[in-house]
């Protein structure tokens, strides 16, 4: 690819999410009512949740040697990476299953534009991020708030869990794509995302320590349900100095793109249109 | 039928459930049992009656709410109120067809309860069948209260949500409600919530049937009743909102 060609389709894949990003915050204002809704539930999901820990944590005092404090943390980064997961991913996969039943995908396909960037970007939805993700996570911020002393954050521990959230998010994002291209094939699917989104979150309370060997080796590879939480917590935490596991995350990673291309592609030649 | 159309979204579908439940036993298993006062099998087995009684009965997701929320705003109830049928039923019917996988796997998933830690008490065993009819009464008057916000509300499902993500850790399918502080445990075990998953899991699981439990299982019924009341008149109430608005 020339330099210019090369530019050029950045520009486009750049213009094409400034303009989605802005479209869906315009649309999530339009319904407001919507957006208090969702945070009255995202604020009442997140005390249930520390009501649970706390209950807990009144019968024991670790769990997978991760204190109180500790897994409060640990929670605060599952939140971080389930409201990212939400409204990159599973709004964008949502629409794909919608737009694949109702044939509103061949619209896309005879635009100039690169389908595939589309589909997995077309709707960023920032104001569920800003005024329902960020405000539910208050509760937890407050009582982490006196227990930052407590966690041990060695910096380079916390640049590489912070490598392990945005590589962990790609590869997810990719795994939970490639799934919900099935609807290509059967015509429906909802379950099979929703199947996708479930492993991806599978053993979400578990800290990295917790898991049996067997089961750390299939979250870090076929099914990444490991990297984004239990990983990255795992580093800045500073429970674990193995900074190899960054150089494999990076290649799996380029390998889950790589899937993704090509399972996109493949699902294409098989695509008979639902509209024509 | 509609939903078996598609078998490879039920096989997805399974799978899922199944995942949900090994996530639950993985957990359990990192925590360890030593605190809880039971033994590994009898922690699962109650696990697997209290998930799998709340998945029979509508607690889990609540899609009964769901769907008297969409069928409220899409309008679709102008066509159900026309018909000669008692229309909170047949909405309550009509999804409740489309839950027949979960349902199969909720059996399945309170038979290996069972298998695991089998009861001892023949009145016990009756107790969970009177229990599981309160809790699933419960659960409908629940949906249809929610439901019948969307007369009110255009977007009624955070508060079904909310009700949702409250009734998981106070019905005790994530955490036995023995846990919770001794002052808290009394009121709690009384809530509605208790009859979706801790109540009738532990009266499998006990060998003496005490006076507590007698009155728990007698505050689910008065639950049952006085929510269904309740429901009657909220929809009563919204229906008429309704006609004042559209038909």
């Amino acid at each position: 690819m020339k330099r210019l060609e090369f530019k050029q389709a950045i520009k486009i894949r750049w213009v094409i999410i400034k303009s989605c990003t802005m479209f869906g915050f315009r649309e999530s204002m339009a319904y407001s009512l919507n957006n208090w809704g969702n945070l009255l539930s995202m604020v009442v999901y997140m005390t249930t949740y520390l009501i649970f820990l706390d209950v807990l944590f009144g019968r024991i005092k670790m769990i997978a040697g991760y204190g109180y404090a500790e897994m409060l943390f640990f929670t605060l980064i599952i939140q971080v990476n389930y409201y990212l997961m939400f409204v990159i991913t599973q709004a964008n996969t949502e629409r794909l299953d919608t737009s694949i039943n109702t044939g509103e995908l061949d619209l896309w396909l005879v635009k100039p534009v690169p389908a595939l960037w589309f589909v997995s970007f077309r709707n960023i939805n920032l104001g569920e991020l800003l005024f329902s993700a960020l405000p539910a996570t208050i509760p937890l911020l407050i009582i982490l708030s006196g227990k930052w002393s407590i966690l041990a954050m060695p910096f380079w521990g916390v640049m590489a869990g912070i490598l392990c959230i945005i590589l962990g998010q790609i590869i997810i994002h990719c795994f939970v794509f490639i799934i919900a291209m099935t609807a290509f094939f059967t015509g429906e699917g909802k379950q099979a995302k929703n199947l996708s989104v479930e492993l991806t979150m599978f053993g979400d309370t578990i800290p990295f320590e917790g898991y049996p060997k067997w089961l750390k080796y299939v979250g870090i590879s076929v099914i990444p349900f490991i990297i984004s939480t239990a990983l990255s917590v795992s580093f800045i935490l500073g429970k674990n100095i193995n900074y190899y596991y960054l150089i494999y995350i990076i290649a799996l990673a380029l390998v889950f793109l790589w899937l993704k291309v090509v399972a996109w592609k493949f699902a294409l030649r098989h695509y008979s249109s639902a509209s024509s | 039928m509609q939903v078996a159309n598609y078998r490879t979204e039920v096989w997805f579908l399974i799978f899922a459930k199944i995942l949900v439940f090994a996530g639950i036993l993985l957990f359990w298993s990192v925590v360890g049992t030593g605190s809880t006062g039971k033994t590994y099998s009898q922690l699962i087995a109650y696990f697997f009656v209290a998930n799998g009684v709340r998945e029979l009965i509508d607690a889990f997701y609540g899609k009964f709410g769901s769907v008297i929320i969409d069928d409220i705003k899409a309008g679709k109830i102008s066509s159900y109120l026309i018909q000669p049928t008692h229309t909170v039923l047949f909405m309550y019917f009509k999804q409740l067809g489309t839950r027949g996988i979960s349902i199969a796997f909720s059996f399945l998933s309170i038979v290996f309860g069972i298998i695991l830690f089998p009861p001892t008490s023949i009145v016990s065993g009756l107790l969970f069948f009177v229990v599981v009819i309160s809790g699933a009464v419960i659960c409908f008057a629940q949906g249809s209260i929610i439901g019948s916000g969307a007369f009110w509300m255009t977007e009624a499902k955070g508060i079904k949500n909310v009700v949702n993500h409250i009734s998981k850790v106070f019905s005790g399918a994530l955490i036995p409600l023995t846990f919770f502080p001794v002052a808290y445990q009394i009121p709690v075990m009384l809530s509605p919530f208790a009859s979706y998953a801790y109540l009738p899991a532990t009266l499998l699981q006990t060998k003496t049937v005490d006076l507590f439990l007698y009155l728990q299982v007698g505050v689910s019924i008065v639950w049952a009743i006085v929510l269904l009341f309740v429901s009657r008149l909220v929809w009563r109430k919204g229906i008429k909102r309704y006609e004042a608005i559209g038909i």
